[in-house]
């Protein structure tokens, strides 16, 4: 009876058989082909590798199909129970013929392939056993899983889902390898290559789950006599498919969300000088002996800072801060360090060069550690005017006694505020506007960070000295430090607690009062610091692309330094980059530099070929001494025509 | 009127479905972000132009769909009722192809919406445009992405379940054919949605439109043709031939017919593959590959065991007999035990550009290539290192290849020069090292990326930035700091999903190193070679390449100041992420201009990259790549 059953099978699908055979043995032949002539596989069985983990998928979909789900679908299965027969050799021929046609898949393809990788490398009895074993229980397991899905009838395809969003989301929110995980293990990139080590738990794992999946099938297909299976068998509607789907796609976004973020791990650098305080923890890393004397000192130093800001501002996060050096670096050229999925402010500085100016970085390193305590939410463009104006505020005694001298209190941020306001050197009209603190990002764009800074500075310095330091404080506790929700309640957030909001309720001051008053110290100052000004020099410049062919251009820059550059001129740099997409700007770090001798020569050419349609964006900076910073001729954002 | 309140009584459960993706798409931008921190330059890759990782996504929903659409009508029986309606076969497929799309068309029009309310409450004074144009073309190209996988899900789903066994042949198919006529990329519906801007323009791809609408066009009406009638006359026409013996034969005929021209075709496909000739560039000048000939011979020592040609036998006992010294010289560097089997070698070819490669336990090296049995077994010293990189951090080196690349080449050559090599290879290999920094090219970010690495610079850089990082790492950590950090990285507790610089820090740090020192030992490194190095970085050329479109061919015209001994090359690619073996090289005309047919880089946009190489070693001084509008 066994025999006519198996007759029986073969006579209903053998054209459907013979078409997977021919199809299955093309996409061998495809894959092996495609590996034979790249050479990049290494070993032509990497070609049976490649053909069971995209052909053994849809081929044991497709006879799981043809000998279960279309039986239990057509009830034809019960023409099969009223033979004399019982039903577990009805399954169990069922299941023997599936498997036997894909274990043939992997022997013919091994028959087909090992003769082939024979001229190219030893053949050994155990190599052929270990990737004769991990192919046919791949198979065996990937063969049962179908057969096993197939008797859950409706639920298959749900079941299909459910697996590969289990699997991502598994991998998604836990450490879990899924390369290192039993079956994906058995195909992974040694399976072409293992000559001696049988894996024997990836083995073990793969077959039990086969066996596991077996046992499965043969449980529903067997339970109260077949109609579990045959109950199950009813095809799902369109209806319940699409809930279904939907029901998956909503747990992994559920998983996404709600499941276990990636832990951040702790960040340290060894060997480096590491300073605790109540709200810091500071750690300067010097890299050489030679340079442990500075990174002593300007850990305590940075420490005191990232202290006494926590603890000024309120701020409820306090990420530490790691600064490394960085010998190959100028000294007032600082990069951040990317810190995904550690946390933390990194930072890289050459503070044992000759010229560090250690005020300088340390305003800088604030507005980083600002930046990064409240998850860049201090950097939103209506804010952050009060963001950059911060570091300098600080170092520059924020709770000291209203001085005297107005802005004059600290010569080099007077003249960086005067530099940003003023329209040419000849003005004595300060041209600070509302617009600009609300469009602060094109401003700094204009002036450059420094100056900007500068800026920022003198407006803090005014509200300081008007309203009071404590005022101010409050202030800049309510801009800088308020947590906003992390969700579509930060749009409220920001609408009520917006800085002119908190300049009246916190500050005591209207914005339009603030800013005639802010105007006012500026013009006062100006006047003071009139010649001083007047020695700044201006850059401005512009960079030309001439054709070289219709679609690709050479560059060429040039120049203006006001006034005309002496023998002790400053360094000027043209700063390039390009544009992609949408972008706006780079970081700092992407930026490439072409140092220009403005004695010498105020024009020239770039190196390289430039593409027509492409976007760079650009500047030339000067390092001031007299202001402490760069000035900058203001970046550009250039289509190439 | 009834027979669309029908077709789309019927897609309601999937319109349902496609309205709850983009609901979960606004809920994630308003539960797990800030939406007023969500500008265009953030939400492009998610949002706008998503890519692969959506297309994908896409093109399962859209077969999933599609493949039951038609079909299901004659298998649920309903095809009869539909019959004895006052419609025809035709309008009744129409109307459910025109339905399918238009609701294919939500997932885009939301996820654009989505950007668009987000960039409104995100953007900056800098960047305040909505970029209107390129959203536009977005939402085009997604519909006619969308619109292809239709018609195919369409036109394959009267195979029913072996539609999708069919789906992967044809990937299959389509990745053997690019690899000898990269111009069937023009078919790759996949590169339709991948942005090419012109400035903040996005650029239409109009080669990729022009073979793909039309395609999906003969695709449908091939499924019109099959769903209006002649399907059933097939079926009809199938019965009866299946109940005959002659029947089955000629089917059978034409089944063996089928695959046997299929075999051919591909057989002159390959015949025809106009990259073979292309294949000349490799940093250590393999100028061909030697296939393996059918005369081999086996051989093995201690630590190996040997297949090479039976030809090369003198050359190949000369490496078989220092093979052992050389295993265990890396070995004992290492600091790696000797368990682990023979390393299995290939000795009768490499891959095409490159002398050696190393596997799982396998290396492959070309014998015929040199005949310097030093040079020979230097090339097996690199590989064996490769091979104990893979063993001692349990393949995690291979498994992180885009972020550990550099240290893995770097590693084997550092190894090679210190244990096996000569003065002047490794005065060679430092000299390019020195003028990509003298140049300020050499990036560390890029380095720990190879796909940020591949988007701006020749691949094989990675050789001798390696070697310096290595070199200052063992110089400030001492011998054992590369062994030491490759255990690290097959330590069981390992943070799982570290890339790039995270990887690194985390693995530097549980060895108990600095990263942050050994980039500055790097960098510091770098810096003393090219003062080193200086007058030679600084008396090569510049090339520039200006690039012309004629007979249906692109020319790169090379403008440079010829230098003696220096030669000029070029050479082409597709797209940032095209493979290495997917560059085009190509050799100068009589006007000195590198010409490449067109048709093999239909995209939107191509790259090139200009260098110089010295005539004699190799040593080959590239240009960043530069990508460049298609216009021709």
């Amino acid at each position: 009876m066994i025999r006519r059953l198996i007759i029986k099978e073969l006579q209903e699908h053998w054209l459907p058989l013979s078409a997977l055979v021919a199809v299955s043995f093309t996409g061998l032949f495809l894959v092996t082909l495609g590996s034979i002539v790249t050479e990049e596989a290494g070993n032509v069985l990497g070609a049976l590798r490649s053909f069971l983990l995209t052909f053994g998928l849809p081929i044991a979909l497709v006879i799981s199909n043809r000998l279960v789900v279309r039986e239990y679908q057509g009830k034809t299965q019960l023409f099969l129970e009223s033979l004399p027969l019982t039903r577990a050799r009805m399954i169990a021929v069922k299941y023997a013929l599936g498997l036997v046609v894909m274990a043939g898949f992997v022997a013919v393809s091994l028959v087909m392939l090992l003769p082939v990788a024979a001229h190219r490398q030893p053949l050994t009895a155990r190599f052929v056993e270990i990737v004769a074993l991990r192919a046919l229980v791949f198979t065996f397991l990937v063969y049962a899983y179908f057969f096993a899905t197939g008797m859950l009838g409706r639920y298959r395809m749900a079941i299909y889902a459910l697996t590969l969003v289990g699997l991502v989301v598994l991998t998604m929110t836990t450490d879990l390898e899924l390369a290192r995980f039993g079956p994906f293990a058995l195909m992974n990139q040694t399976f072409p290559f293992e000559w001696d080590a049988f894996p024997v738990e990836p083995l073990l794992m793969a077959f039990g789950l086969g066996a596991a999946f077996s046992v499965l099938a043969f449980a529903l297909a067997l339970t109260r006599e077949g109609s579990t299976a045959a109950m199950l068998a009813e095809k799902m509607s369109h209806r319940e498919k699409m809930f279904v789907a939907a029901m998956l796609l909503g747990l992994m976004f559920l998983g996404g969300i709600f499941g276990k973020k990636p832990e951040k791990q702790p960040f340290a650098m060894p060997g480096a000088i590491v300073r605790h305080s109540p709200h810091a923890t500071v750690s300067v890393d010097p890299g050489r002996d030679e340079d442990l004397e500075a990174a002593r000192a300007l850990a305590s130093q940075v420490d005191k800072d990232i202290d006494g800001v926590v603890e000024y501002l309120g701020l409820k996060n306090s990420p530490p801060v790691y600064v490394a050096a960085r010998r190959d670096l100028d000294p007032n050229l600082y990069e951040r360090g990317e810190l995904l999925n550690s946390e933390g402010v990194l930072a890289r500085a050459n503070f044992a060069a000759g010229g560090f100016d250690v005020d300088r970085f340390r305003m800088w390193l604030i507005r980083e550690f600002v930046v990064t305590a409240t998850d860049q939410r201090a950097e939103l463009e209506s804010k952050s005017w009060v963001l950059d104006g911060l570091g300098p505020f600080w170092i520059n005694g924020h709770r000291a006694a209203p001085a005297t001298d107005g802005l004059l209190s600290d010569r080099r941020l007077a003249l960086r505020a005067l530099y940003g306001t003023g329209a040419g050197t000849e003005t004595r009209q300060t041209s600070l506007a509302a617009a600009d603190l609300r469009n602060w990002r094109s401003f700094r764009e204009r002036f450059g960070e420094g100056v900007a800074a500068g800026v920022a500075w003198s407006g803090l310095d005014v509200l300081s000295r008007h309203q009071g330091p404590e005022r101010t404080r409050q202030f800049l506790q309510a801009v800088l430090a308020s947590p906003a929700p992390k969700d579509v309640r930060a749009l409220a957030f920001e609408w009520q607690n917006g800085v002119d909001v908190q300049l009246e309720r916190i500050a005591g001051v209207p914005a339009s009062r603030f800013l005639t008053m802010w105007r006012e110290e500026l013009d006062a100052a100006r006047s003071a610091l009139q010649a001083d000004l007047a020695r700044l020099p201006r850059l401005d410049g512009a960079l030309l692309f001439a054709p070289l062919s219709p679609e690709t251009r050479t560059a060429q820059y040039r120049v203006a330094f006001e006034p005309a550059p002496a023998a002790d001129a400053p360094r000027v740099t043209l700063l390039h980059a390009d544009l992609s997409g949408f972008s706006a700007s780079v970081a700092p770090q992407e930026l490439q530099r072409e140092d220009i001798d403005v004695i010498h020569a105020s024009s020239g050419e770039l190196d390289g070929t430039w593409s027509r349609g492409a976007r760079v964006y650009w500047t030339f900076s000067a390092e001031v001494t007299d202001l402490g910073c760069d000035v900058i001729s203001g970046w550009k954002s250039q289509d190439i025509e | 009127m009834p027979l669309l309140r029908k077709e789309l009584r019927a897609l309601i459960p999937f319109i349902g479905l496609v309205f709850f993706i983009c609901a979960i798409s606004v809920a994630d931008e308003m539960i797990d972000h800030w939406p007023d921190m969500r500008p265009l330059s953030l939400t492009i890759n998610t949002l706008v132009a998503p890519g692969p990782g959506y297309s994908v996504p896409l093109f399962l929903l859209v077969f999933a769909l599609g493949s039951g659409l038609l079909v299901r009508e004659q298998d649920e029986g309903t095809i009869e009722f539909i019959d004895s309606l006052p419609v025809s076969r035709s309008r009744v497929f129409w109307t459910k192809f025109l339905l399918a799309s238009l609701v294919f068309c939500l997932i885009p029009i939301s996820n654009l919406a989505i950007a668009v309310a987000l960039h409104g409450l995100s953007r900056t004074s800098i960047d305040p445009s909505f970029h209107w144009q390129a959203l536009l073309i977005s939402f085009f190209l997604a519909v006619c992405q969308s619109t292809f996988f239709l018609a195919l899900a369409l036109l394959l789903s009267f195979l029913r379940r072996f539609s999708w066994l069919m789906v992967v042949l044809l990937v299959w198919a389509y990745l053997l054919v690019e690899r000898f006529h990269p111009g069937v990329a023009v078919f790759n519906p996949l590169a339709l949605t991948m942005p090419h801007f012109a400035g903040q323009h996005w650029i239409l791809p109009t080669d990729l439109l022009k073979a793909q609408m039309p395609l999906a066009a003969v695709m449908l009406i091939g499924a019109w043709f099959l769903f209006a009638g002649a399907g059933d006359r097939i079926g009809q026409a199938y019965r009866k031939l299946s109940l005959s013996r002659a029947g089955l034969a000629v089917m059978a005929g034409a089944a063996v017919l089928t695959v046997v021209l299929g075999f051919v075709t591909a057989y002159y496909l390959i015949r025809q593959d106009p990259a073979s000739a292309d294949e000349s560039a490799d940093s250590r000048k393999v100028a061909r590959a030697v296939y393996a000939s059918w005369t081999t011979a086996h051989a093995s020592s201690t630590y190996y065991s040997f297949v090479y040609p039976a030809n090369l036998s003198d050359r190949a006992r000369a490496v078989i007999a220092h093979a052992d010294e050389v295993h265990e010289k890396v070995r004992t560097f290492l600091g790696a035990s000797a368990e682990g089997g023979r390393i299995a070698v290939d000795m009768t070819g490499s891959v095409p550009r490159h002398a050696g490669v190393a596997y799982w336990n396998t290396i492959r090296l070309d014998l015929a290539a040199f005949d310097d049995v030093d040079l020979l077994l230097g090339i097996l010293g690199h590989e064996t290192v490769h091979v104990y990189v893979n063993r001692l951090s349990d393949s995690r080196v291979e498994n992180a290849f885009d972020s550990t690349r550099f240290f893995n080449e770097g590693l084997a050559t550092y190894l090679e020069y210190r244990l096996f090599g000569s003065s002047e290879r490794v005065r060679q290999s430092r000299s390019v090292a020195a003028v990509m920094r003298q140049r300020r090219e050499v990036e560390f970010r890029e380095l720990v990326n190879n796909g940020l690495l591949r988007r701006n610079r020749d691949l094989n850089v990675v050789y001798p930035l390696g070697e310096v990082f290595v070199a200052a790492l063992v110089d400030r950590f001492g011998d054992d700091a590369p062994g030491t950090l490759l255990r690290t990285l097959a330590r069981k507790e390992r943070p799982s999903g570290l890339q790039g610089m995270e990887l690194w820090r985390d693995t530097f740090q549980a060895a108990g190193f600095s990263l942050e020192v050994a980039i500055d030992a790097f960098f510091s490194r770098l810096d003393v070679l090219a003062n080193e190095y200086r007058a030679f970085a600084s008396s090569l050329p510049r090339p520039r390449g200006a690039v012309h479109y004629e007979f249906g061919e692109i020319g790169v015209e090379p403008q440079w100041a010829p230098m003696e001994g220096w030669d000029i090359v070029c050479r082409f690619r597709q797209s940032a992420d095209s493979e290495e073996r997917e560059y085009l090289n190509s050799a100068s005309d009589d006007f000195g201009v590198f010409r490449v047919d067109s048709a093999l880089l239909p995209g939107a946009t191509f790259w090139f990259q200009i260098g110089i190489r010295e005539l004699g070693t190799g040593r080959t001084i590239w240009e960043p790549w530069r990508e460049i509008r298609n216009t021709r």
